[in-house]
C-alpha cells in the first residue's frame, strides 16, 4: 500500500533491487540450509550479493544496512580468497539468515515510509566473533587486498524526511456573510498554515493581488490543500475562527490529494496531442539541463517552469480535427483583424484615430501571441520518428545480413505536427531504400573502393530559411543519370514518397554520385497552416 | 567552510541558511546564473567554496545548468578533483531519472525537498566537509 504513494522513485529502486538481491540470498540459504559447506560458487554469490546491496544501501545513506552488509562482505571476500576448509557451516548460515531478516525488516520499514533505524551490532558483533574465531583456526595469511571490493559510494542521495507520517487535509472555510476583506483573513490563515505545511495550495489563487477574490471567498468559501506532520487538532488551532461560519474539515488521502491539485490544475501536466501512435509508445523525453529553468513570478503568481509555459500541468488530449479548426479560426482571425485596421472607411482625411490606434495594438499583440501558443502546441520533435527509423534501419540490415552505422542529426528539431504526419512514410521509404539498395551487399566491395567496410546511412534534419530539410543519405552505390531522372519522375517506388509530401508542399531533391552514394532530401516548408493575412 | 546557497524560494532559503551558517559562512543568491557568478567570484578571489547546494527549479538558469557550469570551469582550470567544490543538489524532483542525471552531471549529493537535517550532516561528515 504504501508503495502506491511512494513518490520517490529512488527509494522503490531500492526496495526493488535490494528484495532482489535478498532473493537471491535466500535462495542460496535454503539450497545449503541442510548441506556441510558452501560452495565455491556459493561463497562468491553471496560476496556478491553483499557488495551490491552494501552499495546501494551506502547511496541512500542507510548507514545500518551499509555496515553489515560490508562485513559481510569482507568475510566472504576473506572465504574466497582462502579457501578455508572446516568452515562451521551451520553458525555461519545462521548468521546470513540472520542478516536476511535484518534487511528484510528494514525494507519494510521503509516500505511503510518509517526510518530504517535497527540495531544491526548484534549481528555485526556475533559475525566479527565467528570471524576472529576462523581466522586463528586456520591461522592463514590471506590480506584482506583492497581490490575492487571496498570502494565507498561518491555520491549519494538522502531521501526527505518520509512523506507517509504526514497528514493530507481538504480544508474549506466559509467566512461570515458580513465578513470585511475575507481575502486578508484568509491569507492570514494561508500564512499560518505555511510554518506547517509541507505543501500548501490554496483557491482563489490571488488573494491579495485580485480584489475580487474576497467576494469568491465569500460566496465560494476558502479551498485549502494542505500536506502537512501537524494534526487535525493542531491545524484548527492555528486557524483564526473569529469570523468563520463553518469549516470543512477532511482528512484524505495522498492519492486523493494528487488528484484534487490535479482538478485545480496544479500539477504539472503536458498538452499531449494525440493521434500519432508513433508518438506514444515512446519513451518520455530525457531530462536535459535547462529543462527546469523558472519562469520569474508574476506578483502575486507562482512560478512557472519556462519549458512548460505553454504547456499545462496533466496534459488534455485534443483530436485533430479540433487542433486544425482552431488554426483555421487564427488563421481567419489574421486577415479578419486586417480587415478591420485597414479599413477604407478610416482613410476618411481628419478623422482622430488615437484611441482607435491604441485599441488595436492591443488587439495585433494579443492575436500575434495566440497564433505564437497554437503554434506551439502543434509543435513536435522528430524524435519519435527518427527512432523509429534507426529500428527500422537496423532491422533491414540485419536481415540482408549488412554491417551499418545508423546516425541521426537533428531529431530534436521541432516543427509542426502535420509534418511530422507526412513524412514518416517517405522517410521509412528512403530509409529502406538507403540501406538495401545504396548500401553495397558485399562489405569486400566497399573495401576494395577504399571505404569502411561499415556501410553509412545518416538521416538528419535541419531548419532553415523558413524551410525544413530531411535528408537521407548513404555512402553506397550511388545512382547513374538515368536512375536518378527515373527516380525523379516519381519511378522505383517514389510515388509514395511524392504522394505523401506534395500536399504539405514539399519536393525531393535527389543527390548521387555514382560509386560514392547517394543523399535524397525532402523539403518542406515550414508551419503550412497559418499564413499571415493579406491586405484586402 | 565556505558555503554558497543557490534557493529561489523564501521558506526554504530561509531555513537552508538557518541550517547551513551552523556550519560555516553562507552566501545566499537566488537564481542560477547568481550561482555561478558567485562561484566565479570565489574562485577568482582565491577563496572557493568548499560547498554548493543548488536547488534545481530556479530561474534563468536551472541547477542542472549551474551543476554542469561549475563543473565544466573547474575541469577548463584544471582544478584537481580535491579542490572541487562539493556540489549537492536539493530538490522536490525525487524521480529517478531526475536523480541519475544529476549524478551523471556530477554532484556529490541528491536530496530531496523538504531536506532531512540529520542525514543531510552526516552527509557533509561523509563528504569530509565537517
Amino acid at each position: 500500500m504504501a508503495e502506491e504513494f511512494n513518490t520517490d522513485s529512488m527509494l522503490s529502486t531500492f526496495v526493488h533491487e535490494s528484495t532482489k538481491q535478498l532473493k537471491k540470498l535466500n535462495d542460496i540459504i535454503s539450497k545449503k540450509q541442510g548441506a556441510d559447506c558452501f560452495d565455491d560458487a556459493d561463497i562468491n554469490g553471496i560476496f556478491r550479493i553483499m557488495h551490491t546491496i552494501k552499495g546501494i544501501s551506502g547511496v541512500m545513506m542507510y548507514e545500518n544496512i551499509t555496515n553489515a552488509t560490508h562485513r559481510f562482505e569482507d568475510v566472504f571476500y576473506y572465504l574466497r580468497e582462502s579457501h578455508a576448509g572446516d568452515v562451521p557451516h551451520k553458525a555461519l548460515i545462521g548468521m546470513v539468515s540472520a542478516l536476511s531478516d535484518f534487511i528484510s525488516g528494514e525494507l519494510l520499514k521503509i516500505q511503510n515510509g518509517n526510518t530504517p533505524d535497527g540495531d544491526e551490532s548484534q549481528i555485526v558483533n556475533d559475525l566479527q566473533q565467528f570471524y576472529n574465531e576462523l581466522k586463528d583456526a586456520v591461522n592463514s595469511q590471506v590480506r584482506m587486498a583492497e581490490e575492487d571490493k571496498n570502494e565507498d559510494p561518491v555520491q549519494f542521495y538522502i531521501t526527505s524526511r518520509a512523506e507517509e507520517d504526514t497528514y493530507y487535509y481538504k480544508i474549506v472555510i466559509h467566512y461570515k456573510k458580513d465578513t470585511v476583506m475575507s481575502n486578508i483573513q484568509a491569507y492570514s490563515v494561508a500564512y499560518a498554515l505555511k510554518r506547517v505545511a509541507v505543501d500548501l495550495v490554496y483557491t482563489p489563487e490571488n488573494i491579495l493581488s485580485d480584489d475580487s477574490s474576497a467576494d469568491k471567498i465569500l460566496t465560494d468559501g476558502f479551498h485549502i490543500l494542505l500536506q502537512t506532520r501537524a494534526a487535525k487538532e493542531e491545524i484548527m488551532g492555528i486557524i483564526d475562527t473569529s469570523d468563520t461560519e463553518k469549516i470543512d474539515f477532511d482528512e484524505i488521502t495522498a492519492a486523493e490529494y494528487r488528484k484534487e491539485l490535479a482538478e485545480l490544475g496544479r500539477e504539472e501536466e503536458l498538452i499531449v496531442i494525440m493521434s500519432d501512435d508513433y508518438e506514444r509508445e515512446n519513451e518520455p523525453d530525457p531530462i536535459v539541463p535547462g529543462d527546469y529553468v523558472v519562469r520569474p513570478k508574476d506578483t502575486g503568481k507562482r512560478g512557472t517552469l519556462v519549458k512548460n509555459w505553454y504547456k499545462q500541468q496533466t496534459g488534455i488530449n485534443v483530436d485533430d480535427e479540433k487542433m486544425d479548426s482552431l488554426m483555421e479560426l487564427v488563421g481567419k482571425l489574421s486577415i479578419a483583424e486586417e480587415a478591420v485596421l485597414q479599413n477604407s472607411d478610416l482613410k476618411v482625411p481628419g478623422l482622430e484615430l488615437s484611441n482607435f490606434k491604441n485599441a488595436s495594438a492591443q488587439l495585433s499583440s494579443i492575436i500575434v501571441d495566440l497564433r505564437e501558443v497554437v503554434m506551439s502546441m502543434r509543435m513536435m520533435s522528430f524524435k519519435s520518428v527518427f527512432n523509429k527509423m534507426e529500428k527500422i534501419a537496423l532491422d533491414v540490415s540485419e536481415e540482408l545480413d549488412k554491417d551499418i552505422k545508423f546516425e541521426v542529426i537533428g531529431e530534436n528539431i521541432e516543427v509542426d505536427k502535420k509534418i511530422i504526419q507526412h513524412i514518416y512514410d517517405p522517410v521509412m521509404h528512403l530509409v529502406k531504400n538507403a540501406v538495401d539498395h545504396g548500401i553495397e551487399s558485399d562489405a569486400l566491395d566497399r573495401v576494395l573502393q577504399g571505404k569502411s567496410s561499415q556501410g553509412q546511412v545518416k538521416l538528419e534534419a535541419r531548419k532553415d530559411d523558413g524551410k525544413v530539410y530531411i535528408s537521407i543519405s548513404d555512402d553506397g552505390i550511388g545512382l547513374d543519370k538515368e536512375k536518378v531522372s527515373e527516380y525523379s519522375k516519381r519511378g522505383a517506388g517514389m510515388d509514395i514518397v511524392m504522394k505523401n509530401i506534395q500536399p504539405i508542399g514539399g519536393t525531393l531533391e535527389i543527390d548521387s554520385t555514382e560509386g560514392k552514394g547517394t543523399k535524397m532530401t525532402l523539403i518542406i516548408p515550414l508551419s503550412p497552416t497559418v499564413v499571415k493575412g493579406t491586405r484586402v | 567552510m565556505r558555503i554558497l546557497l543557490a534557493e529561489d524560494d523564501f521558506v526554504s532559503r530561509k531555513f537552508m541558511d538557518k541550517q547551513l551558517s551552523k556550519y560555516g559562512e553562507c552566501d545566499v543568491v537566488v537564481d542560477g546564473e547568481e550561482a555561478v557568478e558567485a562561484f566565479m567570484m570565489a574562485l577568482e578571489d582565491g577563496e572557493p567554496y568548499d560547498l554548493a547546494c543548488l536547488d534545481v527549479m530556479m530561474p534563468v538558469m536551472d541547477g542542472y545548468q549551474v551543476l554542469r557550469t561549475i563543473r565544466n570551469i573547474e575541469a577548463q582550470r584544471g582544478i584537481p578533483k580535491e579542490n572541487c567544490i562539493k556540489i549537492i543538489m536539493t530538490t522536490a524532483l525525487k524521480d529517478e531519472r531526475n536523480v541519475r542525471m544529476a549524478f551523471k552531471l556530477g554532484c556529490e549529493a541528491y536530496a530531496g525537498k523538504p531536506i532531512d537535517v540529520e542525514k543531510f550532516e552526516s552527509l557533509l561528515r561523509k563528504l569530509k566537509l565537517i
